[in-house]
């Protein structure tokens, strides 16, 4: 009979710890591909910029939102909180993040496009979110953002929304 | 390097004498590779674990008894909430299935010990220090993790207390361990088995452990893997979790329940086995549907893969993923229906009898169909956004937990007892044990239901006044349920240490199944099946 060696069979428990960190850009992928989840992590190329230069005629209304959070140290608002977008015609807006204390802090922002199955439309030429931000101490800093619709949006593209979360990226110091 | 290994050979050739018994004194628990030793021993650890853990639900029953903050602060009552979770999952059932798989196993198959002696050792003696670093969390800084025994990130990231580091290290060494008796388990029933036994011979028992083995090396990496991922955040600047640095809070609970969801299969798969063994012992006919119960125990396990997500119905999964996890996981169903199906069929027209494990078994059939079902409720996809994080999820998992894994260890020892050890247990003590835990499991854990769907949140320290009354059932019931374990504690060892009780013949029941009834004598000698039964 044929034995079974142990080192061999260990061998699944090395690749399933593999496998585990393997989860992090899969899942990526995975939300990617399919375009669910609502992140979408459409940077402009060429060949979107060349999509969207196409006229439409299309306009949909696009609303602006900011997540607060109670342990914010900051003050973060878009500027207006409605837009229209129109594929083929870009729209440059800004969001307000107000730093009222003494330090500089460097903060994230994230994105969240609903409803998630139409995030893909909703393209983003230039966007804070795509760096971090340093906001200089008291000081009110106006953040670009300039989006637009792809013109591969089909007819029941009714509304979309765009939200962002300002996180901090420095640790929040002092417990670690 | 080599000397030592000359020097060692040949003291073992001037020792070829065959020992018959154990060493002498403490040591023999520190050196011993005797699988019924190291079986002994992870049973001994997972009743200490046990009656820890218990001491914290009572602490949150105690808090629970009335309204209001009584007894403990918030923080030390999600303390409370996250160990108990802990100590049960990783410190009572998972060890006491181990404790199980060592003494059964190679007298199930035929074989004298288990494929890696000294690995069994080392898994086992890894444990107390993986406990006693998570217990030593209560006595630092910040106290012991808080966060719940799921251990959401950023919780256990950004906002844990320093002793979170403490925690992970406890987690990775649980890991190795339960990894390496994993791996010992399926070499012993792939190389060990006698002669003639078939995999389609082997016994149920073998059949679920060997199942859960494979769950187990397939998914406790990932489990390492997602702690180390947290040790990354918080001490090396990595940004898994944290979505300032690019990463993804709602990836942690992707990654811990794709490791969380066989897991809880790991811990029912080996009482599928038991309670098949005891049912069919006391109804006094073979099993019903031997070969559909190892088919269906496989497809448990496989299903286990695919159906993590609907532990996140409320995260956000788009439309289609909320139908893909409610379907998958609704179909289940199926083969644990064709379980129940076999355990009920197998009763049918038996000659039945009512002794312990037999009290135990059955009430495992009834009670953990209950939670079964309550499971096809969470996973409904539209409801589950009303019963998530409520008291119905928690009477849910408890009803899987303790009237099922548990009681199937109570079931198992009681039966397995008399074999091991050469006595009868108390049968009168044993009934007063199931009758006291069968009515205190169900007062404990059915008016949870109620409270859930009326929508008191799981791990709070206070509730709104609408639940006081059905809390203070339920505080009540753990009281019974927990003091009548001590009764079980009392019968096992006054027939173990206290030599009492009858001595058990070497059937110890009516015509059981399998070659530790046939082919042994009770009690079963330190060493068994030196040379191999034959198997036909």
């Amino acid at each position: 009979m044929k034995k079974l060696s142990p080192l061999k069979l260990s061998i699944i428990p090395l690749l399933m710890f593999g496998f585990g960190f393997a989860l992090v850009p899969l899942y990526d992928i995975f939300c990617q591909v399919t375009g669910i989840n609502g992140k979408y992590y459409q940077v402009a190329d060429e060949a979107s910029l060349r999509l969207v230069s196409a006229q439409g005629e299309k306009v949909v209304p696009l609303r602006l939102l900011a997540d607060a959070d109670s342990r914010d140290v900051w003050h973060f608002t878009p500027e207006k909180k409605l837009l229209e977008i129109q594929a083929g015609k870009m729209i440059t807006t800004y969001y307000e993040i107000t730093n009222d204390q003494d330090v500089e802090v460097t903060v994230q922002a994230v994105p969240s496009i609903a409803p998630g199955e139409w995030s893909e439309y909703l393209v983003k030429i230039e966007c804070f979110c795509f760096n971090q931000q340093k906001i200089p101490p008291h000081s009110t800093v106006r953040l670009p953002l300039q989006v637009t619709l792809s013109s591969k949006a089909p007819e029941e593209v009714s509304h979309l929304s765009l939200s962002y979360r300002i996180y901090q990226s420095e640790p929040l110091g002092g417990t670690f | 390097m080599s000397q030592e290994g000359v020097l060692q050979g040949g003291g073992a050739v001037a020792d070829d004498e065959h020992h018959h018994g154990p060493d002498k004194g403490i040591l023999r628990w520190v050196y011993t590779t005797n699988h019924k030793d190291i079986g002994t021993m992870y049973l001994l650890l997972a009743l200490g674990s046990l009656l820890i853990g218990g001491c914290m639900a009572f602490v949150i029953r105690a808090e629970l008894f009335q309204p209001g903050l009584q007894l403990v602060d918030p923080n030390f009552f999600n303390q409370m909430t996250t160990m108990h979770g802990l100590i049960m999952v990783f410190g009572a059932i998972m060890p006491a299935f181990v404790g199980l798989a060592n003494w059964l196993i190679p007298m199930m198959i035929g074989a004298p010990d288990m494929a890696l002696p000294r690995i069994n050792n080392w898994s086992f003696w890894l444990l107390p220090f993986a406990f006693t670093m998570l217990l030593s969390t209560f006595f630092m800084d910040g106290g012991a993790p808080n966060f719940g025994w799921t251990f959401y990130a950023p919780l256990s990231t950004t906002y844990a207390p320093p002793s979170v580091t403490f925690f992970i290290f406890a987690i990775h060494i649980m890991g190795i361990s339960s990894v390496m008796g994993a791996v010992n388990v399926i070499v012993t029933i792939f190389n060990m088995r006698a002669p003639g036994m078939t995999f389609m011979k082997m016994p149920l028992f073998v059949w679920t452990w060997l199942i859960t083995a494979f769950l187990l090396i397939a998914v406790m990496p990932v489990l390492a893997g997602v702690v180390t991922m947290m040790l990354m955040d918080i001490h090396f600047g990595a940004s898994f979790f944290d979505a300032a640095g690019g990463g993804d809070p709602v990836l942690f609970q992707h990654v811990f329940w794709f490791f969380g969801h066989p897991e809880v299969y790991i811990m029912i798969l080996p009482a599928f086995g038991i309670v098949s063994h005891i049912i069919s012992t006391f109804s006094r006919k073979p099993l019903f549907g031997y070969t559909s119960m190892v088919f269906a125990t496989s497809s448990i396990a496989i299903l286990s893969f695919i159906v993590w997500a609907h532990h996140m119905f409320t995260v956000g999964i788009p439309l289609v993923g909320e139908l893909f996890f409610m379907y998958s996981t609704m179909l289940i169903a199926v083969p644990t229906g064709v379980k129940v199906f076999n355990w009920v069929t197998t009763m049918f027209r038996g000659s039945m009898t009512f002794e312990t494990p037999m009290l135990f078994s059955i009430a495992f059939v009834v009670l953990f169909t209950i939670g079964g079902l309550s499971g096809l409720m969470l996973a409904v996809a539209p409801a589950d956004f009303q019963y998530h994080d409520t008291y119905f999820v928690v009477a849910h998992f408890h009803y899987v937990l303790v009237p099922g894994a548990l009681f199937s260890i109570l079931a198992a020892v009681y039966y397995w007892l008399p074999k091991w050890c050469g006595r009868m247990y108390n049968e009168a003590l044993g009934k007063w044990h199931f009758w006291l835990s069968f009515i205190g499991v169900n007062l404990t854990f059915f008016p949870m239901h109620f409270v859930g769907l009326a929508g008191m949140p799981r791990r709070i320290p206070d509730y709104a006044l609408q639940f006081a009354d059905f809390n203070a059932i339920v505080s009540v019931g753990a009281v019974v349920f927990g003091l009548s374990q001590l009764l079980f504690i009392y019968n096992v060892w006054r027939t173990t240490l206290g030599q009492k009780g009858v001595k058990a013949s070497d059937l110890v029941w009516d015509q059981p199944v399998g070659l530790e009834w046939t082919a042994l004598p009770s009690p079963v000698p330190y060493h068994t099946f030196q040379t191999p039964p034959k198997v036909d």
